[in-house]
């Protein structure tokens, strides 16, 4: 039900519907278009999973020749950059995994988040306070909110996406990216003013 | 005031996502000032803008150039010639080539054909940013048909609505502004906020420099910096306001422009700077790294307007003018006084 609620409130905009029309009759130039725009913004997303600059800009390679294999079913929900979020998402995950399993450590999904460092590697509670630089407070409080929400958290205010967009990158509903938003300024706040 | 909104989680949230309105802007800023354990919230705008201008490093050229012989070339559609993307990596390249362009695609800002075509205003609910490396300049268009030349090293970062225009600056702009009074303009570079009343007019705000020039060259725009969120500055034509932080801004009347403008239309003008502050210019400007290996050089003067300069040109006038030499080796250049 959310999700044909989402399907209603969130058509692309005329330029995405556009791009991906030529994209899905195979012009190279409206993909080209396309990798142009969100390369560097994937890159750096991909970025927060791997902890490599390679693996990075290897997951983002290969996540848009996927796309391009694929492109004439391509089926986006709410804007093509929230698309394109979680298909680099999807694939870091699986690599994460992968990478997981080469060194026989488990990874589960759910522990995504903990990978996603917004700031710090491994914040302190007291971080957040002791820290003298504005910069380096938000970027502590941000690193102890909970895993999900600091994905959440990630894509809308280092990436911009809107609620919708947040949803389709993480196949939750908005409801759900609401809940994580409230549950990340909690921790946020408590751990800036408190 | 009637509708003040209360400054609730949701609201800060949305400031941090860089999606409020001016209005609202002002209002969490004086909220964040209430209190000193809040003001680490407006560090964030500034990092959300340093990390987008830190995009340039994934080297996007490269990445497609790899990935594009690997697409199995079937493709029914035509090329775009490269004309048709903005990226400006030299002086050499005329800038009257912007004019013709109407398919802007450059780090993020896509102007939509069928939108143009059908008469409509595209209104983006997202936001857009596009940015410029060392050595690089880009012109964009924005979807309201006003004009933004980005100088070298800098992002702007925008969102257009039905009711308004906002942008955020990290380093030097000029705006060419299509004035609608229903959707104001309004630019945040560093805690300077400046609204456009139909103009054209630069803003320099490199974090380095810590201070924000506002220099308008037509028009009327209202400055208002974050501290005195109730006083806004009007600037005419021929005005400069200077922020320095901690002090008053600093409005100049009637004055001579060129020093901030003529970087626009491609020249590179210097007015009594020394030779450190012309040293980060021409870093900035050619991809450069120019040094100054005797610290009494560094306080000598430069006023100076170079047309289409190219690195050498200016750096061979340079040291003309100042009697010192110069040596390059890759991107280190290196000034000193000759040796006698």
């Amino acid at each position: 039900m959310a999700r044909s609620l989402r399907m209603d409130a969130a058509m692309p905009s005329p330029t995405d519907r556009e791009l991906l029309e030529r994209l899905r009759s195979g012009e190279v130039a409206a993909f080209e278009e396309i990798y142009r725009t969100h390369h560097g913004a994937l890159c750096d997303f991909a970025e927060r999973y791997v902890r490599s600059s390679d693996s990075a800009q290897e997951i983002v390679h290969d996540t848009f020749l996927a796309i391009w294999a694929r492109r004439e079913g391509l089926e986006v929900q709410s804007t093509l950059r929230a698309y394109l979020f979680a298909a680099v998402r999807n694939r870091a995950l699986h690599w994460t995994r992968h990478d997981a399993i080469v060194k026989r450590s488990a990874f589960r999904a759910e522990q995504e988040g903990a990978r996603l460092g917004m700031g710090a590697a491994a914040p302190q509670p007291d971080d957040a306070l002791a820290a003298k630089d504005a910069r380096a407070a938000i970027d502590a409080a941000i690193a102890l909110i909970p895993p999900r929400s600091r994905l959440a958290v990630l894509l809308r205010w280092e990436h911009q996406l809107s609620h919708r967009e947040v949803a389709e990158a993480m196949a939750i509903s908005v409801k759900g990216v609401e809940k994580l938003l409230a549950i990340a300024m909690r921790s946020l706040r408590e751990n800036i003013e408190r | 005031m009637s509708m003040e909104q209360p400054i609730d989680d949701v609201l800060i949230e949305r400031y941090l996502a860089g999606e409020c309105s001016e209005s609202e802007r002002t209002a969490v800023h004086s909220w964040l000032d209430a209190s000193p354990s809040r003001a680490s919230y407006r560090a964030w705008e500034t990092h959300r803008l340093a990390l987008v201008a830190r995009r340039e490093r994934w080297r996007t050229d490269a990445g497609w150039s790899a990935l594009h012989p690997e697409l199995n070339a079937r493709s029914v559609g035509h090329h775009v010639p490269n004309a048709a993307r903005f990226r400006f990596t030299s002086w050499s390249r005329p800038l009257v080539a912007l004019a013709a362009t109407l398919l802007i695609v450059a780090g993020g800002v896509t102007v939509s054909r069928t939108a143009r075509r059908a008469g409509t205003v595209p209104l983006s609910a997202s936001a857009q940013v596009a940015s410029t490396g060392r050595g690089e300049r880009r012109q964009l268009r924005l979807d309201d048909g006003s004009v933004v030349t980005l100088g070298p090293e800098s992002s702007v970062n925008y969102r257009l609505q039905a009711d308004r225009r906002d942008v955020v600056l990290v380093g030097l702009a000029n705006f060419s502004v299509t004035h609608d009074a229903k959707r104001p303009f309004t630019v945040s570079a560093g805690d300077v906020t400046t609204t456009d009343l139909g103009t054209e007019f630069v803003i320099r705000a490199y974090a380095a420099d810590s201070n924000v020039v506002v220099a308008v060259s037509s028009g009327r725009v209202g400055v208002v910096v974050a501290t005195e969120p109730r006083r806004s500055t009007d600037l005419a034509a021929g005005d400069v306001a200077v922020r320095i932080p901690g002090a008053d801004l600093a409005v100049r009347r009637n004055t001579d422009l060129s020093r901030y403008t003529e970087w626009v239309q491609g020249r590179l003008a210097f007015e009594n700077q020394t030779l450190r502050e012309v040293a980060s210019e021409l870093s900035r400007w050619f991809d450069l790294d120019v040094r100054i290996a005797d610290t009494a050089l560094a306080s000598r003067r430069i006023t100076a307007v170079y047309e289409t300069p190219s690195a050498s040109d200016v750096l061979d006038a340079i040291s003309a003018g100042l009697g010192v030499t110069y040596e390059r080796q890759g991107k280190v250049v290196t000034l000193r006084l000759p040796v006698r």
